[in-house]
C-alpha cells in the first residue's frame, strides 16, 4: 500500500516534469521562434559625444527567415540601424530599412559593418557600465538586451588579444 | 627579322598603353575634391601632403614642421563617429604597441574633417582613449579645407541626418609619411596592425 502511493507519487512529479518541460519549448516555438542575442556591446565614448554604436550577434535558430526590424533603448533619444559602406575609398555610415537574419544563420553586427546607432545619449557610455536595449524582430517580436561597454577600441565583445 | 618587329610593335603598343593609364590614374585625383581612388593613390609620384598650420588636442598651434624628423601615420576623421574611425585609431594604437622601442619614431595625427564640431576639447578627449602618441588635430574650416585637399581626402556632411547628430562621409585612408613630410604610401581602411607595423619598419 505504502509502496504503491510512494510509486504514483514519483510518477506525478514525473508526469508534472514532462508537462512542464513541453509547456515550455511549445511556448518558446510559439512566442520566440528562436530568435537569440548575444554578445551586445559598446565602445566607452567621450562624455560630450551624444551618439554610440552598439554591437551584437543575431543568431536565428528557427527554421525560418526574420528581420530586425527596430531598435530602442532608455539610454538614447533616437536610436536606429545603421551599415557602413567602403567605395573608393569612402567611408559612409547610413540607415537601413531592416536587416534580415536567413533561417539557421547568424549575423554579426560589428565594426565596419552593422551597428545599432545611438543618438542623443542621456548618459555618457563609460567603460564597465551597461545599459539596455531593445531589438524588435518582425517574427520574434522584442528581445531585451543588456549592453555591456567596453573599451574605446575595443573590436569584439571578448577582451582584445593586444591588450 | 619580321618577327622581331613585331614584337618591337607590341612592345611599343603596351608601353604606350601603360603610360596612357597611369597618366589617367594620376590624372582623376588630379581633378579636385573628387574621391580618391585608392589604386591611384598608391600609384605614380605621390602629390599628397604638405604644408599645413592647425592646433593640437594640447591647444597649441602646430605646422608640419613640428612632425619633420619622425614618420607620420595620418588619418582623417570626426569624434561623432561610432564605428570607422574608433576602428582605425584602434588598428593604429595596436600598430604603435607592436612596433616597441621604434613607436618614437613615429606620431600618428588624427586630422578632423568635421572642425565644426571637434573642438580642441572633444579632440583632447577622443584621442586619448587610445595610444598616447595620437595626436588630435582640429582648426577652422579653411584650415581643414586646405589640409584635406593637400591629402586630397574627400569629405562630405551628410545634411539628411538630425542636425545635432549628423554623419560626415569621408576618406579612410592612412596615410604613411617620410621624416620630410613625403608620402611612402597609403592604408585602406582594413589594414592589420601587422602589415601597417611591417611597412613602417620597413622605412625606419
Amino acid at each position: 500500500m505504502k509502496l504503491t502511493k510512494l510509486l504514483s507519487a514519483v510518477l506525478m512529479v514525473g508526469a508534472l516534469a514532462i508537462t512542464g518541460m513541453t509547456g515550455l519549448s511549445v511556448v518558446h516555438a510559439a512566442d520566440k521562434p528562436q530568435m537569440m542575442v548575444s554578445d551586445a556591446w559598446a565602445r566607452e565614448r567621450p562624455a560630450a559625444i551624444k551618439v554610440g554604436g552598439v554591437f551584437a550577434t543575431l543568431h536565428n535558430m528557427g527554421g525560418e527567415a526574420d528581420t530586425l526590424v527596430a531598435a530602442s533603448s532608455p539610454a538614447a533619444e533616437k536610436v536606429e540601424i545603421h551599415n557602413v559602406s567602403m567605395t573608393d575609398g569612402v567611408m559612409k555610415m547610413f540607415e537601413v530599412e531592416g536587416v534580415e537574419i536567413p533561417a539557421g544563420e547568424t549575423v554579426e553586427f560589428k565594426p565596419g559593418s552593422y551597428h545599432v546607432m545611438l543618438m542623443g545619449l542621456k548618459q555618457p557610455l563609460a567603460k564597465g557600465s551597461t545599459f539596455p536595449l531593445t531589438l524588435e524582430f518582425a517574427k520574434a517580436g522584442k528581445i531585451d538586451v543588456t549592453v555591456e561597454v567596453k573599451e574605446a577600441g575595443a573590436m569584439e565583445m571578448k577582451e582584445h588579444k593586444h591588450h | 627579322m619580321n618577327k622581331i618587329f613585331t614584337i618591337l610593335i607590341i612592345f611599343f603598343l603596351l608601353a604606350g598603353a601603360t603610360a596612357v593609364g597611369l597618366w589617367m590614374a594620376g590624372a582623376l585625383p588630379g581633378v579636385g575634391k573628387d574621391q580618391g581612388r585608392s589604386s591611384s593613390l598608391v600609384v605614380g609620384v605621390p602629390q599628397i601632403g604638405g604644408p599645413f598650420s592647425l592646433v593640437n588636442h594640447n591647444g597649441e598651434r602646430v605646422t608640419e614642421a613640428d612632425f619633420k624628423g619622425k614618420l607620420m601615420l595620418v588619418f582623417f576623421g570626426f569624434t561623432h563617429c561610432p564605428d570607422v574611425c574608433p576602428t582605425e585609431l584602434q588598428t593604429i594604437s595596436v600598430a604603435m604597441q607592436e612596433l616597441g622601442d621604434a613607436a618614437d619614431q613615429v606620431t600618428p595625427v588624427f586630422i578632423t574633417v568635421d572642425p565644426e564640431r571637434d573642438t580642441q576639447e572633444l579632440m583632447a578627449d577622443f584621442v586619448e582613449a587610445f595610444d598616447p602618441s595620437i595626436v588630435g588635430l582640429t582648426g577652422s574650416q579653411d584650415e581643414i579645407a586646405d589640409v584635406m585637399k593637400k591629402y586630397r581626402v574627400y569629405a562630405q556632411k551628410r545634411d539628411e541626418q538630425d542636425s545635432e547628430y549628423y554623419l560626415v562621409d569621408h576618406s579612410a585612408y592612412t596615410y604613411l609619411m617620410d621624416r620630410d613630410g613625403d608620402l611612402i604610401t597609403v592604408f585602406s581602411f582594413g589594414v592589420s596592425p601587422e602589415e601597417m607595423t611591417a611597412k613602417i619598419r620597413e622605412n625606419l
